[in-house]
Order: C-alpha cells, then structure tokens, then sequence
C-alpha cells in the first residue's frame, strides 16, 4: 500500500499539473479535471505498464487524460459546453486573456493540438503519438488552428 | 493630437506575435492555479480500490484497504448508455437473421473460393504481406482460408472438420427485444427484408470486390448478453479511447469470409466501463422476450432467412435522437478516417488500444454492420486486428480452433503454444473485444496488447 501511495504522490507530483491543465483545456472545469486526474492515475496503476522513460511516461498518461476528457465530452454533448472560466482581474496581461479565451474558443480537435504545443512545448511527433493520429494530420490541425487564432485575435481584433 | 488618436485606438489592440502566443497562452493557464487538492492521493487509492472490487480482473493489482467510496467519474449522463442498450437489443432482434446472413455468405463463398480474395498471408520472410489480393485456390487445399491474419508459420490451426455451425454451439440470441425508435434507422436497413439483397452480392465479395462479403461472413454473431451487467457508475469515464487516426482503404490487412467457422466467444463479465460497458449493457427489460436458441447451420438460418422476424417498435419515449448514422446495408463495411468518428456511427464510444504502442500506427478503422469496430494496427512488418462489438458476440470465427488454449483472466489466448499467440478474445462490461496477431506473439505480449484496450 505504501508503494503504491508513493507511487501515486511521485506521479500526481509529477504529472498532476500537466494532466489537470490538459483535462482544463478540454473540460473549462476544474471538478471535471480532477475527476479526469484522479480516474487518470487510477488507469494508470492499473496499468502496470513500464515506460522506457519519463517522457514516455508523460506521454501515456496525457493520452489516457485526453481520452477520458473527449468520453467525458461526448457524455456531455447533450447539456451544452462550459463556459470558460474568466480570467478577469487576475492581474494577466490582457493579450494572455486574449489568447487563451481564443484558443478556449476553438473546435476541440484544434483545441487540443494547440495545447500540446503551447503549453505542453510538445512537438508534433509527440502530439501525434499522444493523440493517436498521424503527423501530418497534426500538421494540418495546427496550421488550420493557428490561422483561426489569427483571424481571431489579428484580424478580427481581439477585444479588451 | 493624431499621435493621441492613434494611442486611443491602438489601445486594447492585439499586438502579440504569434510566437508569443505559445507564452501567453501558458501565463494565462498557469494563473488559473489548478492545484492539485490535497486529497487526491487518497481519492485515486480509494478509486483504484474500488474499481479493483469491481472488475477483479487481471492486469490488477487489489491494493490493501482502500474501501473507501470515491466517485470517479462514474454517472456519466445516461444518453450513450440508454443509446447503446437500444442498439444492443436491436441487435439481439436481428441476431437469427444476421447469422443468417453470415452462414449463406460462407457457404456463397465455399462455392465461389477459387476467386481471389483479399487476405492476409504469409509473405516472403519473417512477416506477413500486410495486403495483398492473392487468388486463393479451393478453400480445402493450400491456405485454408480463413481470417485475415493468420499465424505466420509457427502457430499451426487445427481446422476445424465441422461446418461454421458446429463451432458455435447452440448460440443463444434474445428473442424479442424493444426497440426504441431512435435506433429504427439504424435497424431497419438491416431487417431480414434487406438482407437478401446484401447476401446476394457475397460473391462478388468473394472474389475481393466488395465489403459485402467480408463483412457477411465475419460478421459477429451474438450470444445472449451475460448477465446484463449495466450499472450506474463504471470504472469511470474510464479509458481513452479516441486514440488513432488512420486511414482505411487500400491498407487494408483484414479480410476474410471464411469458410469455416467456429467459435467460442470467451465469457466473463467485467469492469462494465462507460465507453463500452454501461452503454452496450442490455438491461434486463430489453431481454425480457423470450430466448431462441440459433443454431447456424446453413439448413436453419435460410429457414430463418425465409421467414424474418418482423420488426418491433415501441413507442418513443427517448428523446435522444440516437447516433445519425444510418446503416447502409448494402454497404456493411464502414471505412472511417478516424477512430473519433466510432462513436457517431457506433452509438457509443468503443474501447480502443490506447495509447497505440510506439512504432506502430493504425492503418485501417472500419465498422461493420454498424455495430462491430475493426482496427487494424501495424508496424510495418506485423499486423494486429481488433475488434469489439457491444455484447458478446464471437468476432473471431478462429476462436477454438487453435492447439493451444488458455484461459488467463478474463482473456482466452489461443494459438501454437503459449510463445504463439494468434488470438486473444475476451468480453468486458457488455462488450466482447477480440485481438488477432498475423506474427504470434507470446503470452505477455498478447497480455500486454489486450491489456492496452482501455
């Protein structure tokens, strides 16, 4: 039991922040991400899997996340999306607010990609193995994802 | 004063670079402080606790104590689930007609078994040809032909004597089952009225030009549902699921009509996941008509092709309009780009291999019937085909016959001997999965690979 609570602590310690953000940039709701974390480092003891590496570690746990948050999004499809929490006097600079509500305000499947490789500094390579699909394809989603943050935030102007 | 104008209407413009978005963006989430709650630890132990309890199944570790009650993302909202039992039921309506259809496409193409067909075969080496159309000769002499993936070699098939009913033993379909409106569509082109048509183009499948057939005679036959294991709260949003993306079509490494068929569908009940589980369980009230017992002997099912159940319909009370996809029953094999696009065409989200080990990618990702997922995996070299239907139904007619059979968990590995593993075939919370390997595989690896489906 105490290996396994050890276990659990060095993961949530080290991919707990990284999990959490990802199932936020999904979900825009912080019980929906701890759920995802928690059923996360659940599968994740139950896999017993050995990982050649810690970004290989990190990687199987973000596709578990990821997976888990898109079944969670379609269970939800049927009560309408969560409205992004604001990030209002939070003392940020008000082109992070920006950027964020715009990356927040795109279709999941560039959502996601656009994540990975903001936050996550993930390399398409990567992203394509967290998210099971090809890396052209990932490419493509974060080319067309990118010229719709431009058109938001350039184009049409962001506003604040 | 044009200078101040300019300041003015600059202001609150977005200026940053695109370079910096990638910056601003994490500034902005990381001053959303997602801390982790301090109980976690103890929810995730409870958690597992619990989710051991309730699978208790391989590939788990029961950890001491930890009988804490924590939710874990188990009340999924009920529309997949109510969903997925429909088309579960439905298909248990349609299960007679379907084997039917299964059985007359074999012996369609038994006789038409000198055409080429699509199939995997041992290629020139350690591996397989992953795809190629390779005419096949009588179906009793040279390969015999069966699935797609066959074992390279080293793992020998007993072949079973007995014609594709005997292998199944008394399959037992429910009877009469209610089906919801919202799944008619979906239903109806399958009736026994439409099958007609599409048993009537088995033999230009059989000669590799047509899905038809191929699905015909791989497709799964359903058993009565174990038990009705639906449950309110799962394992939790448990599993990743969308996790590839592949193209299908001319990759193709699965095919199949068979001629001989047995099965034995491994069952036990398990870990009754949302994905697959809550949502394919067939609650006891769509079970309720009574059970008819199938067997799919060509003389039986052409009976029951002659006389087709006729179709049921309740009255709507589910407002779910149900998935949109609406089975085309001439065209049984549905190739997909992408494995997120199951669950539209599905019903429900099916368990997939998740994360797809490294190295390999997902080459095709087909649905048949409307009701069986098949992916394909490989590597370049090796192939791995999977399938999962909701309910137990035998996705591999090769299932039984193999030398070597073992029971580990809940998972049967079948093949050569226990370093040759060809199939593994298991069912779990409602669903039956099954796990092909054109290049046998020992048991850890097969382990490991049915392991991955989450």
């Amino acid at each position: 039991m105490d290996t396994q609570r050890r276990k659990t602590e060095e993961a949530l310690q080290r991919y707990g922040k990284a999990i959490m953000h990802l199932a936020w940039s999904y979900l825009h709701n912080r019980a929906d991400a701890e759920d995802v974390l928690q059923e996360t480092m659940i599968r994740y003891l139950q896999s017993r899997k050995t990982f050649e590496d810690e970004n290989h570690e990190k990687a199987w746990l973000l596709t578990v996340a990821a997976n888990l948050c898109k079944n969670m999004l379609r269970s939800r499809s049927h009560e309408g999306g969560e409205i992004p929490e604001s990030l209002e006097g939070k003392g940020i600079p008000e082109e992070a607010i920006a950027v964020y509500e715009a990356v927040c305000s795109l279709p999941e499947k560039y959502r996601e990609v656009i994540h990975l490789f903001y936050y996550e500094d993930a390399s398409v390579a990567e992203i394509s193995g967290i998210l099971g699909k090809k890396e052209s394809t990932i490419r493509s989603l974060l080319k067309r994802a990118r010229a719709m943050l431009e058109k938001m935030l350039v184009d049409e102007g962001a506003a604040f | 004063m044009k200078d101040e104008k300019m300041e003015v209407e600059n202001r609150g413009m977005f200026s940053a670079a695109p370079e910096d978005w990638g910056a601003l963006y994490s500034q902005a989430l990381d001053s959303l402080e997602m801390d982790i709650p301090l109980d976690m630890t103890d929810r995730i132990l409870a958690g597992l606790g619990d989710a051991e309890q309730e699978n208790g199944e391989f590939l788990s570790e029961v950890p001491a104590g930890s009988t804490e009650k924590t939710p874990v993302l188990r009340d999924l909202p009920g529309g997949l689930a109510r969903r997925g039992k429909v088309i579960t039921a439905a298909f248990g309506k349609y299960a007679a007609s379907i084997a039917a259809c299964f059985v007359l496409a074999v012996g369609v193409f038994t006789m038409n078994s000198e055409a080429g067909q699509q199939i995997l075969r041992p290629g020139s080496g350690d591996g397989m040809s992953l795809t190629s159309e390779i005419p096949v000769k009588a179906a009793s002499e040279a390969v015999p032909a069966d699935r797609g993936i066959r074992p390279a070699g080293s793992s020998e098939r007993k072949i079973p004597e007995q014609d594709s009913a005997d292998g199944n033993s008394d399959v037992t379909v429910p009877g009469e089952a209610s089906v919801k409106p919202d799944t008619v569509d979906r239903t109806e082109t399958a009736t026994p009225q439409s099958e007609p048509k599409a048993v009537s183009e088995a033999p230009d499948a059989a000669q590799g030009n047509s899905d038809a057939a191929e699905a015909l005679s791989d497709a799964p036959v359903p058993l009565a549902q174990p038990g009705g294991t639906a449950r309110t709260g799962g394992t939790g949003a448990s599993s990743g699921n969308t996790s590839s993306d592949g193209t299908a079509g001319t990759g193709r490494v699965i095919s199949s009509a068979p001629p001989v068929q047995s099965s034995a569908g491994s069952s036990s009940e398990s870990d009754p996941s949302p994905e697959s589980g809550d949502i394919s369980s067939v609650s006891p009230e769509t079970e309720s008509g009574p059970s008819e017992e199938v067997r799919t002997g060509i003389q039986d099912e052409r009976e029951n092709l002659q006389t087709p159940e006729p179709q049921q319909q309740t009255e709507a009370s589910d407002p779910d309009p149900g998935p949109s996809y609406v089975f085309d029953s001439t065209r049984p094999v549905k190739e997909l780009d992408e494995t997120d696009q199951l669950p539209e065409v599905m019903g429900y989200q099916p368990k997939l291999v998740s994360p797809v080990p490294e190295g390999w990618t997902v080459s095709s990702i087909e649905v048949i019937w409307g009701i069986t997922a098949q992916i394909t995996y490989t590597n370049g070299d090796d192939a791995v085909l999977y399938r999962t239907s909701a309910g137990a139904s035998i996705l591999n007619s090769e299932s039984g016959s193999y030398e070597y059979r073992k029971q580990h968990g809940i998972y049967t590995l079948e093949g050569g001997s226990e370093d040759q593993i060809s199939l593994v075939t298991w069912t779990a919370g409602g669903s039956s999965f099954s796990m092909t390997f054109n290049k046998p595989v020992g048991e850890p690896q097969a382990l490991e690979w049915a392991g991955s489906v989450v």
